[in-house]
C-alpha cells in the first residue's frame, strides 16, 4: 500500500523526519508511537498528500507520489480517510450532513451511503443532533463515519483516542476492529497511548527525534543491543 | 402648534426622508453583501497568519480597507463627488450618496469579516485540506458554513454603522432622516421634530440589531 525510501521532510532549518524507510501492506493496522516533536504529524501528513518529501520516495499503490500529476494526487486523496483528535466537526451542520460532507465535495450524493455508515457506527439516533449535543465518543464515531464515505483504501487516525475516557477509548477501538474486518481498510493509528497502540495494532513504527527507531511486532520476542531507551520502553509495554 | 401637529405636518417630508435612508440603506448594504463579503474572504486567505497566504495581496487590501476607514468621513463624501459625479452622471442625490456610503460599508463589512474567518478553528482547515478540497470548496462549505452566524452579526454591525453614516449625506443631496432632523428640526427650531426623528432612527437601529441578533442565534448551532 505505501513504501517509503530514505524519505526526509524538512522546513527551512528544520528536520522533521530523517531517512525514514518503510512499507505496509493493503489491509494491515499499523500503529506509529513517538514522544511530541517526534515526527509523527509529519509523518501522517506524507501519508495523506498534504506534503511532499523533501528528499526520498513515497510510493502509494505502487505509484512515486513525486510523479503524480495535481489532479491524481487530489483522486488520490479522495482514498484516504482521516480521523482526528478533535473530531474537526463542522459544527453548524447535523450528523448527517458531516457525513455526507465528503461525498458532497466530490458532486455525489448517497443518502443510502450515509445512513449505513450512520448505522454501522451506532449513531443513526444521532442523525439530525449537531456536533455540540454529542459526547466526544459519539462525536469520533461521527468523524469514523465521515473517514469512511469514500470507501477509502488508507485510514489515518491522529491520536483519534487521545481525548477519550477509558471506555469511548475501548469503543473506538472496537469500531476500529470492525472496520478493519469489514472494509479492506489499512489502518495508520498514531498515539502516545502504547496500551491502546497495543490492543489494536499488528505492527508499531517506533519514532524519535525525526528518526525511526525501528518496527516492532505487537509481541516482540527480544530486545535488541542498540534499542534506543525510548525503543525498549516501547518493546516492553508491547510484551507485556 | 402641539408635538403631534407638528409631525403631522412635516409628515410627507418625514415620509420621503425616510425613503431615501432606505434607498442609501438598500444600495450600500447590497454593495456590502455583493464587494464586502468577497473582499473579506480575500482579505483573510491573504493574511499573512494563513498557511498559503499571499503577503503582497495583504498589504494591498489592508492598505486600501485601513485608507478608507480612517478617511474623515464628511470630507471622503465631498472628495469623492468628482469620482460620483464621473460614475453615476450626476453627484446630488440619494442614489449618488450611496456611493461613498457603500464604499465605506465595504471596507468596514470586509475587516468584518476577515475578523470572523479568523476566529474559525484551524481543525476545520485541516479537515478541509485532508478531503483535498479546492480554495472555493474551502471557503463556501467549509469557511462560510462555520462563520455564517459571525457574518450575520458583521453585516448587523455594518448595517448600524450604515444609518449612523446615512445621517450626514444632506450635504451631498442624500437627504435621510438625518437630513431631515437637522433641516426640519435643529435648523428650524423644531427640537421636537429633531427628537422625534432621533426616536425613529434609534428604533430603526433597535429593529436591525435585534433581526441580526435573531438569525445569527438561529443559524449558530455551535453550543
Amino acid at each position: 500500500m505505501y513504501r517509503l525510501e530514505q524519505v526526509s521532510k524538512r522546513y527551512q532549518d528544520t528536520t522533521a523526519l530523517q531517512d525514514i524507510s518503510f512499507s505496509v501492506g493493503q489491509g494491515e493496522i499499523i500503529g506509529v508511537v513517538g514522544k511530541s516533536g517526534s515526527g509523527k504529524s509529519t509523518l501522517l501528513r506524507l501519508l495523506n498528500l498534504l506534503e511532499t518529501p523533501s528528499q526520498g520516495k513515497l510510493f502509494l499503490a505502487d505509484k512515486d507520489v513525486s510523479k503524480l500529476s495535481k489532479k491524481a494526487i487530489q483522486q488520490q486523496k479522495q482514498k484516504i480517510g482521516m480521523v482526528f483528535q478533535q473530531y474537526n466537526l463542522l459544527n453548524n451542520l447535523t450528523v448527517k450532513e458531516n457525513v455526507a460532507l465528503p461525498l458532497k465535495l466530490i458532486g455525489k450524493k448517497d443518502e443510502a451511503k450515509v445512513v449505513e455508515l450512520l448505522s454501522f457506527v451506532g449513531i443513526s439516533h444521532k442523525a439530525d443532533s449537531y456536533p455540540a449535543q454529542l459526547s466526544g465518543g459519539e462525536k469520533q464515531r461521527v468523524a469514523l463515519a465521515r473517514a469512511l464515505t469514500r470507501n477509502p483504501d488508507v485510514l489515518l487516525c491522529d491520536e483519534a483516542t487521545s481525548s477519550l475516557d477509558e471506555e469511548n477509548t475501548d469503543d473506538v477501538i472496537r469500531l476500529l476492529q470492525r472496520i478493519h474486518e469489514e472494509f479492506p481498510v489499512t489502518i495508520f493509528f498514531v498515539s502516545h497511548e502504547l496500551d491502546t497502540v497495543k490492543k489494536l495494532c499488528e505492527r508499531v513504527l517506533v519514532m524519535e527525534d525525526s528518526h525511526l527507531l525501528g518496527i516492532v511486532d505487537n509481541q516482540p520476542t527480544q530486545l535488541g543491543k542498540n534499542d534506543t531507551p525510548y525503543l525498549e520502553k516501547v518493546k516492553r509495554r508491547l510484551a507485556q | 402648534m402641539t408635538l403631534i401637529e407638528n409631525i403631522q405636518y412635516y409628515l410627507p417630508e418625514f415620509i420621503l426622508s425616510l425613503k431615501q435612508t432606505g434607498t442609501m440603506m438598500g444600495i450600500s448594504m447590497s454593495s456590502c453583501l455583493l464587494f464586502g463579503l468577497p473582499l473579506g474572504v480575500a482579505l483573510f486567505l491573504s493574511n499573512p497568519n494563513i498557511k498559503g497566504s499571499q503577503p503582497a495581496s495583504y498589504w494591498v487590501l489592508n492598505f486600501l480597507i485601513t485608507l478608507v476607514r480612517s478617511f474623515p468621513y464628511l470630507l471622503f463624501v465631498i472628495t469623492l463627488i468628482p469620482v460620483t459625479r464621473f460614475i453615476i452622471g450626476r453627484a446630488f442625490g440619494p442614489v449618488p450618496a450611496s456611493l461613498p456610503l457603500s464604499i465605506v460599508a465595504v471596507a468596514i463589512f470586509a475587516r468584518l469579516v476577515e475578523q470572523v474567518l479568523l476566529d474559525v478553528p484551524e481543525e476545520i482547515r485541516l479537515l478541509a485540506d485532508s478531503l483535498g478540497t479546492s480554495k472555493w470548496q474551502y471557503i463556501w462549505h467549509f469557511l462560510l458554513v462555520e462563520a455564517r452566524s459571525g457574518i450575520v452579526l458583521a453585516y448587523t454591525t455594518a448595517a448600524v454603522s450604515m444609518v449612523s453614516y446615512s445621517t450626514v449625506m444632506g450635504i451631498v443631496g442624500g437627504g435621510g432622516v438625518g437630513d431631515f432632523a437637522i433641516r426640519y428640526g435643529y435648523q428650524s427650531y423644531q427640537t421636537g421634530i429633531m427628537y422625534f426623528a432621533i426616536v425613529v432612527m434609534v428604533v430603526i437601529v433597535f429593529i436591525i440589531q435585534m433581526l441580526g441578533n435573531f438569525i445569527a442565534r438561529k443559524l449558530d448551532k455551535r453550543k
